[in-house]
């Protein structure tokens, strides 16, 4: 491991770093941790610590307890007080105190191990559960003999034959090669063959036709959209918010386009994970779309308890998603509690959403050449913005009009005024929208010295009333001028643009100086009168917009807009530039913003509690960022910024020494080749999960990834090569009855492919398959008429719709049409496993569907125009594209009738419905 | 070769559809809930009839979503003490802020409350007809639950989970039990004619159930999509199938042991009768006019009598072995216009959606009693939470109120005529018996004969269940 970031490694790498020297080395955790779990851990583990000497971290274990003899001094034998107290004759200083103390070849492997530099591990099990498979170091364990007379079994094939052996099965032949291309390219890529690849294949005479294969599939920009799917899938990605409201997210695609390119760049597994929990550092902004991309409720509301729910429940899905999916940890299970089953505690929970407490549901600026260039453009406009502002000030100077007024909260002023009816006339907005307003605050000096008070309150008795208000799901009264506050959803609204009038009626007459507007940033008043009067006086005119210059975003036209004292030409002026700075203003803002992306907002984090009971409402104590205390992680004594905190968590995670990160996804490699992963529970590693049915070869797998620097394109090369993959699938009735699940592996698998896998393989065999990578995705429903309505699936589709699925926008919780019902998650929930379910929807879709039956006659139209004189010819070739073979006589035999009666087009849509063309065979 | 597949007229000249002859494989495992709670199941046939975990008194489910919230103190708990202390704060809560912010003083019912039925119920007089079967009702006073917005609460009430993906009522009861008719899909969502609520269809979602269990939308007014061949197609549809048949038999004969190729085969035929049923069982306006009159579906106002047409649907689901039926009332968030979510104008807005539930509901139960299904089926009237006893401030309508409201029941072994459990003496807060909404949850499905702690299905690292890890049966209101 690379010391990549000294300033948050401290001492735990340095120890991890070298390999053991020596001939046979020691290993902490195989050899030593034994005997300290046996004989010490009672006495000095997590629990109780007798004189202060703890030795379930690293740490301390090398330094001792309290007695300032250091336990182990890195090859020094007589040095290390450990070595001493286990070898003692004293019955007052031997350890452990009872019993016959340590055999010993326990001591000499204690011996050894510090004379070989006392090299500890990067995580310490504190616990008993931490016994568990998945927590122990990954070691390459050694190949079995191979019992097995394939000439091509590799690595794979041994730990397989193995098992397969030992229950006394074997493998099926090897498959045959138009079904092998098919299987290679349906697993790798998602897409079936075209009749051409599988007749290179099927004639290549050479020995490393299959390799060259493998390697052409590899190589195929298909590769990464096919394996992001399953990516995104675990992550749940998708384009929308969920929940009520479900807001389209369009901006969240590069994200999706990261991994689509990390696939296909084989980027290292462990940057890879890095970069999408702390992309930011790495300049992969895109990256951390990892962290927003599930489901989360922005229904914004006062009610405090629903915004802490909805804070909690937000990072409760960044926190289940990155431990479950690079960890398979369901670290989301200790939210209210300890963990059930595994060594997880409800701090560990804490801990790491402590590292994500900056981290929120928004957008931020991409870095990048993107950003680059609009801050480039942004800084050649401000000689001109600067112009037109001094001009702008030049003119308010030149005709002597007050500033303009402010979006959000400006007072007025004048001479003090005796009253209590105050009227605001308002004729025009800055948007021309009808006007809103959240408060209006009216100050009034009560005595000399006192300071001012606001009267216009309804606790002091103050009311309103208006014309007419707007028709909305809350109220929009003119009382809530008078609530003291800013409310979410309590504000004034006008019905109508013009002619709007707001009286404020307060208990009595008070001499007042001064008026607080607070608009709401949007529709604010910009031609408004305010008014006075007391008793039956006639209203008198105290302020008037006429002598304010006008705001920036004031829309009105120069004919609309009246300026004290100013001609047509000179309000002409005014408009002019005022229009000019507006536009100039919203360009240079939008490029000094930069390339906003939604990847999560990052902000200061704020102080994280342990919640007890799980309760937004029972805030506990305050908890520190950092990793699971199962694995002897460092304490971070860092600088805490925000970035570190997420950057020591990827870190910790991407680790080769972390014993779960590389099995996990060298499982998920394997599920999605064969179906089932070597663990089939691919999210969950702990105690609850299901056990490796081939422990041996995961470790193995896992540590040849590791070995060759996390590229996950040879761990694939590697499993592709294996007899295991290439042999037949099909049904074996004594095999069946000795491993009906095929665990073992003696065929290959049959599996029905995914919804999108089906949709990409209609287009690409009908021929019309756009290859268009990236981008903003494509439409799979009508255009809402409102935000609410249900969305529905569009019947038919252009070009653009004609990408490959992945590029098709992923509303949450909507099933798209026809391939929807073939089980794609909605998104809700990772999904590192889909269901597999069988329904009359999908048979009802995908046979009655204008799509298939469309896509069906692209593919007979091309069939025709290549062989316009052969039916047989025709036919042969639709068989190539769907199922890369030809038909046999019989197929040929019942097909001849349908097509002779009802066309080619007829076929396509059979064959496409076929249980062997939704298959993986 | 395989002409005899196409010689089955009778069936083909029905549909054009028509999958004749698929072997239905006699490759059945044995189907049961297992000990651990999850569910065996043939996949060939995933709804088939299975036993529930002990003698059950209901067989079906409807439920009468009334999405948007409905208001319990203006409707079905009257509240003597809210009335006399009208206009006065909350006590105790003065400036409560909730969902939308500041709440205002208490406000009486806006509608007289009248005695109903022997068992002298008051219930609003909004509602007369309900109010007629209110010795069939049984009223659950006290049900709180955890969210006060929209969506989230709706998937509490159907999911039991205030979050997304877990699945909902339905599919969990169609996974235990499976289902009476083969040809109809086991678990039925209709839409309000309006709309789609608020939480859209992860109401009736199969979350990390297999796909099979997802509640099938469809409703009077809206058909099932793809139930009939797109224009562009072959008049004689079953040529086609019958080559595909053909086809997959060929295919089948080097994977003998593979049961997903038999159920791909099986779902064919089941959509070819489907292609039947479902027209069969949607035509509402073949019933009798008498019934028409009892549901309201005679009525001038379209809203109410499309929504007695969902009603009459749903009785006929039932009737035909459907399991679960889910029946919405109200549409999405619209300033309380197409839904019950009144925040303002509450006296305009009120009564009609009142006129829209009332007689249809009623409708449905007087229908199922006199057919004598009431008894095997059990309806649930839920809302994903109340509101406040108190007007908004500056307004005439009641915030969100998840803190305490009424849920009730009719039929499958439920008492009739009984009330149970209260919010404190205004309407605000469960106070007497507080019920969860897995309190809910585990009450139908013990009267399905479902014990909830053992219908269980493997997700993610845990044993899933519908009440998560909550729940108690409420024996009380079970007859």
């Amino acid at each position: 491991m690379q010391l990549r970031f000294p300033q948050l490694i401290l001492i735990l790498f340095v120890a991890s770093t070298a390999e053991f020297a020596s001939a046979e080395p020691v290993d902490f955790v195989r050899d030593v941790q034994p005997i300290l779990v046996k004989h010490c851990i009672v006495c000095h583990g997590p629990g109780k610590q007798e004189s202060g000497y703890r030795i379930d971290l690293f740490e301390t274990l090398l330094r001792g307890g309290e007695s300032e003899t250091v336990a182990v001094v890195t090859a020094d034998i007589e040095q290390s007080h450990l070595i001493a107290r286990v070898t003692s004759n004293d019955p007052l200083v031997k350890m452990p105190p009872k019993g016959t103390g340590l055999e010993n070849k326990e001591i000499e492997t204690l011996k050894a191990w510090i004379r070989n530099g006392a090299k500890g591990p990067f995580h310490i099990i504190t616990n008993a559960n931490t016994e568990h498979w998945s927590f122990q170091s990954i070691h390459s364990p050694p190949l079995p003999p191979t019992t097995s007379s394939n000439a091509d079994a590799n690595a794979v094939d041994a730990f397989i034959h193995a098992k397969l052996h030992k229950a006394g099965l074997s493998h099926s032949g090897k498959t045959d090669r138009n079904t092998l291309i098919r299987r290679l390219y349906l697993v790798m890529l998602g897409l079936t063959p075209t009749p051409q690849e599988v007749r290179e294949f099927v004639d290549d005479q050479n020995d490393d036709a299959y390799s060259r294969l493998v390697q052409r599939v590899l190589a195929s920009p298909h590769y990464g959209e096919r394996w992001a799917q399953h990516w995104l899938d675990c992550v749940r990605y998708a384009e929308s918010t969920g929940y009520e409201i479900n807001r389209r997210i369009t901006n969240i695609y590069p994200y999706r386009d990261y991994v689509i390119q990390a696939f296909n760049d084989d980027k290292p597994y462990d940057q890879f994970i890095r970069e999408q929990i702390a992309g930011d550092f790495y300049k992969q902004d895109a990256a951390t779309g990892f962290l927003v991309a599930g489901p989360h409720d922005t229904n914004p509301s006062p009610d405090p308890r629903l915004t802490a729910m909805q804070y909690q429940d937000g990072h409760d899905e960044i926190i289940k998603t990155v431990s479950a999916v690079t960890m398979g940890l369901t670290i989301g299970c200790a939210r209210c509690h300890d963990h059930k089953f595994d060594p997880i505690t409800q701090e560990d929970y804490y801990r790491f959403q402590a590292a994500f407490a900056g981290m929120s549901y928004g957008t931020r600026r991409q870095q990048g050449k993107e950003n680059d260039r609009m801050l480039t453009e942004a800084q050649s406009l401000e000689v001109q913005l600067t112009s037109l502002r001094e001009e702008a000030a030049q003119l308010r100077d030149r005709h002597q009009l007050f500033e303009p007024i402010d979006l959000r909260e400006y007072d007025e002023e004048f001479p003090s005024v005796l009253t209590d009816t105050i009227q605001f006339k308002i004729n025009a907005t800055n948007d021309g929208n009808a006007p809103e307003l959240d408060d209006i605050e009216i100050w009034a000096k009560t005595a000399n010295d006192a300071p001012s008070i606001n009267v216009a309150h309804r606790d002091r008795g103050a009311t309103a009333t208006s014309s007419e208000t707007a028709k909305g799901n809350q109220g929009k009264s003119a009382d809530l001028l008078l609530d003291g506050s800013r409310q979410l959803l309590l504000y004034f609204k006008a019905a109508t643009t013009t002619d709007v009038w707001i009286q404020i009626h307060l208990d009595k007459p008070y001499s007042i100086d001064r008026i607080t507007i607070k608009p709401r940033g949007r529709a604010v008043p910009v031609d408004y009168e305010i008014q006075v009067k007391t008793n039956n006086e006639q209203w008198r005119t105290i302020i008037n917009s006429k002598t304010r210059y006008p705001h920036l975003t004031d829309t009105r036209s120069a004919d609309a807009m009246k300026l004290s004292g100013l001609t047509p030409e000179a309000i002409a002026t005014i408009v002019d530039n005022t229009s000019q700075l507006r536009k100039l203003t919203q360009t240079y803002d939008r490029l000094k913003a930069g390339p906003q992306i939604y990847v999560g907002k990052i902000q200061a984090p704020r102080v994280t509690h342990l919640m007890i009971g799980g309760d937004p409402q029972k805030p506990g104590k305050v908890i520190e960022p950092g990793f699971l205390s199962v694995f002897e992680a460092e304490q971070t004594d860092i600088t805490n910024t925000e970035q570190a905190r997420r950057l020591s968590l990827a870190e910790q995670i991407a680790s080769s020494n972390n014993p779960l990160t590389a099995r996990v996804i060298t499982n998920r490699i394997w599920q999605h080749i064969f179906g089932t992963g070597i663990v089939d529970t691919p999210s969950d590693f702990g105690i609850n999960g299901s056990l490796p049915t081939h422990p041996e070869l995961l470790d193995y797998l896992a540590s040849y990834l590791i070995r060759k620097d996390w590229s996950l394109k040879e761990l694939h090369r590697l499993i592709l090569h294996s007899a295991t993959f290439q042999q037949s699938s099909e049904s074996n009735t004594a095999a069946h009855a000795l491993d009906s699940s095929n665990r073992l592996l003696w065929r290959f698998p049959p599996q029905r492919l995914e919804g999108e896998a089906i949709r990409d393989s209609i287009l690409r065999a009908s021929g019309k398959l756009n290859p268009k990578q990236f981008g903003p995705p494509f439409q799979f429903f009508e255009k809402e008429t409102s935000p609410f309505s249900k969305k529905v699936p569009l019947a038919e589709f252009t070009e653009e719709g004609w990408r490959r699925m992945i590029y098709g926008e992923k509303i949450r919780l909507e099933s798209v049409g026809i391939f929807g019902a073939f089980d794609c998650p909605d998104s809700s929930q990772m999904t590192p496993k889909r269901t597999v379910s069988t329904s009359a929807i999908q048979a009802l879709s995908l046979f009655n569907s204008q799509f298939v039956s469309r896509h069906g006659q692209f593919m007979a139209d091309e069939a025709q125009a290549t062989h316009p004189n052969d039916v047989v010819d025709q036919i042969n070739l639709l068989f190539l594209r769907t199922l890369a073979r030809k038909p046999s006589k019989p197929e040929l035999e019942a097909v001849l009738p349908l097509v002779k009666s009802q066309g080619l087009a007829s076929l396509g849509r059979v064959l496409f419905n076929l249980n062997e063309f939704v298959f993986i065979n | 070769m395989h002409n005899h597949l196409l010689n089955r007229r009778g069936f083909l000249d029905q549909s054009r559809f028509g999958l004749a002859a698929v072997a239905l494989a006699s490759i059945l495992d044995s189907e049961e809930l297992l000990a651990d709670g999850s569910v065996s199941f043939d996949p060939t046939a995933p709804f088939k009839k299975r036993p529930p975990h002990f003698a059950s008194s209901a067989k079906n489910v409807i439920v009468i979503f009334c999405a948007g919230a409905v208001s319990h103190v203006d409707f079905w708990e009257y509240k003597p003490e809210l009335i006399k202390y009208d206009g006065k704060p909350l006590p105790g809560n003065e400036r409560l802020i909730s969902f939308q912010g500041e709440n205002g003083a208490l406000q009486k019912p806006l509608w007289e409350f009248n005695r109903y039925g022997n068992s002298g119920k008051m219930l609003s007089s909004l509602v007369p007809h309900i109010g007629s079967c209110a010795d069939d009702i049984c009223f659950l006073h006290s049900v709180h639950t955890k969210s006060s917005t929209h969506g989230p609460a709706e998937n509490l009430m159907s999911t039991g989970f205030n979050r997304e993906g877990y699945p909902g009522m339905g599919a969990w009861v169609t996974y235990g039990l499976g289902t009476e008719n083969q040809s109809l899909p086991a678990f039925v969502a209709i839409e309000d004619p309006r709309g789609t609520p608020q939480s859209g269809p992860n109401n009736w979602t199969n979350g990390f159930l297999p796909a099979a269990f997802q509640g099938t939308a469809f409703s009077t007014t809206r058909p099932i999509s793809h139930l009939t061949p797109a224009g562009n197609q072959p008049a004689d549809g079953n040529r086609a199938l019958a080559v595909l048949n053909a086809l997959n038999q060929e295919h089948k004969k080097h994977y003998t042991t593979d049961t997903d190729l038999s159920a791909r085969i099986a779902s064919y035929e089941l959509a070819a009768k489907m292609q039947l049923s479902v027209p069969e069982a949607t035509n509402v306006d073949g019933e009798p006019e008498h019934i028409h009159k009892l549901y309201g579906a005679d009525s001038k106002n379209q809203t109410k009598s499309d929504f007695a047409k969902n009603c009459i649907l749903a009785r006929r689901l039932v009737e035909k072995g459907v399991r679960f039926v889910q029946l919405f009332n109200g549409a999405y968030a619209s300033g309380g216009k197409i839904n019950w979510d009144t925040h303002n104008s509450m006296p305009d807005l009120v009564p009609g959606h009142a006129e829209i539930l009332d007689q249809p509901v009623a409708g449905l139960i007087k229908d199922l009693k006199q057919r004598d299904l009431l008894k095997d089926t059990l309806i649930v009237c839920c809302t994903e939470f109340g509101r406040m006893p108190m007007f908004q401030v500056g307004n005439n309508g009641r915030d969100h109120n998840p803190e305490g409201y009424t849920v009730w029941m009719a039929g499958g072994g439920v008492k009739g005529g009984f009330s149970y459990g209260a919010t404190d003496p205004f309407g605000y807060k469960a106070e007497v018996n507080p019920l969860s909404i897995h309190d809910v949850h585990a009450t139908m499905l013990h009267l399905l004969g479902l014990d909830h702690t053992r219908l269980t299905y493997y997700h993610n690292g845990l044993q899933r269940r519908l009440t998560d890890v909550h729940g108690h049966v409420v024996h009380d209101i079970i007859a």
